[in-house]
């Protein structure tokens, strides 16, 4: 059990210590439970997010089904890590809908499927 | 104007903290420091403080050399906020903490209370005047220590980690107050980890990787590409990281990102 262990960590120091967690968790079987405010570090890692307001469970769940509801309440809408903000945004404008990204490099892939795809459409969508 | 040249600073003979730093920084300035933990950060603003003495060249504030400079006249135009403000909070209310600064610099009664109130109003804490700090969230220290330091009237404020260990609210409130002063003509050096919010605020960076200055320029020009800041300890933003994805696979990214992730995606995307 870990309460912020990353925070005044350098991005690299931060990884690191999420690196050997995940390592500890996969490898030799250790239940995890980690005290964090920025979710974009445990995004790529956590099988289940669970979120205290005023010291109650208000939602619990995997980070996919957790986001959308942090996204649509406007006072926990800040607690969206940059990436998911990138892909709700996107979602809304380009009327479509992309997988549970958990790291860029989805983001990326899916993007660049979505955007071969509409290429052809531009003029009729326009 | 702050002149910093040929900087050297050794904790102990022979291992440098603070290697060869030469640097300007102009009046109105907003600069973020950043590099990975141990990379000079601290001991660097700390000898701007004159809280340390270099061992090697010399800091200049508008062409006075700091080191013959009292502490007082320095702190007068340099305002500094530690990392952890418990560190420097120690009166019974809100009002008298950020009074002492004043205090100690000699300013008449009249004129204390007036850049007491005027620090009150100018970091939102007005209504907490009387509270007792130790009964203020890590936010609220936060602004706690930044007014303390305005009272003082400086042309400048140094800030270690500001936001490190506050959610993302307390960040943005934060940063608008720091950059509500800059407009107002404040410089702000400010350390950070945080790329998203350099990205976002500051219009340079310098970066330190073992206590020399390997990085000094545009915050986008830094993620451009050219530089290889994994090296240095720092990670891309979100929208850096997808902005370069698609553009190595020749797509260019939906001018739409840009929009949609902030001041940080404005400013790179």
């Amino acid at each position: 059990m870990l309460d912020e262990p990353a925070s005044a960590l350098d991005p690299e120091g931060a990884e690191d210590i999420y690196a050997l967690l995940a390592e500890l968790n996969r490898h030799a079987g250790i239940t995890i439970v980690v005290v964090e405010r920025d979710l974009s570090r445990i995004l790529v890692h956590a099988d289940q997010l669970v979120v205290l307001v005023a010291g109650k469970i208000i939602r619990q769940g995997r980070c996919e089904d957790v986001m959308p509801y942090l996204w649509n309440q406007e006072e926990l809408q800040e607690m969206v890590p940059p990436l998911w903000v990138i892909k709700f945004n996107l979602e809304q404008s380009m009327a479509t809908c992309f997988g549970a990204w958990r790291q860029e490099s989805e983001a990326v892939e899916e993007l660049a499927e979505h955007l071969a795809d509409r290429s052809g459409e531009d003029c009729k969508s326009a | 104007m702050l002149e910093i040249t040929k900087l050297n600073y050794c904790y102990k003979p022979g291992l440098f903290a603070v290697k060869d730093v030469s640097l300007t920084v102009t009046d109105g300035e907003f600069v973020a420091l950043t590099g990975r933990n141990g990379s000079g950060k601290t001991t660097l603003t700390r000898l701007i403080m004159s809280l340390l003495k270099p061992t090697g060249g010399e800091i200049m504030l508008d062409g006075a050399d700091t080191a013959k400079l009292k502490t007082a006249d320095l702190a007068r135009q340099i305002g500094y906020v530690f990392q952890n403000p418990d560190r420097q909070i120690f009166r019974d209310t809100v009002a008298r903490e950020i009074a002492y600064g004043p205090e100690q610099l000699g300013f008449s009664p009249e004129d204390t209370v007036r850049a007491t109130a005027e620090a009150l109003a100018a970091t939102g804490l007005e209504e907490m005047a009387q509270a007792y700090p130790r009964t203020l969230n890590k936010g609220q220290k936060q602004r706690l220590a930044i007014a303390s330091a305005l009272a003082m009237r400086p042309r400048c404020l140094i800030l270690d980690e500001p936001t490190s260990g506050q959610d993302a609210r307390g960040k943005r409130q934060l940063m608008e107050l720091l950059a509500g002063l800059n407009v107002k003509g404040m410089t702000i050096l400010l350390i950070t980890h945080d790329m998203e919010l350099l990205l976002s605020f500051a219009r340079r960076v310098i970066v330190l990787a073992a206590g020399t200055k390997v990085f000094d320029g545009d915050a986008g020009e830094m993620f451009a590409g050219g530089c290889d800041i994994n090296s240095w300890g720092l990670r891309e933003p979100a929208v850096v990281k997808i902005c370069q994805g698609l553009r190595s696979l020749n797509i260019s990214p939906p001018e739409l990102i840009g929009k949609f992730t902030g001041r940080a995606g404005e400013r790179y995307a």
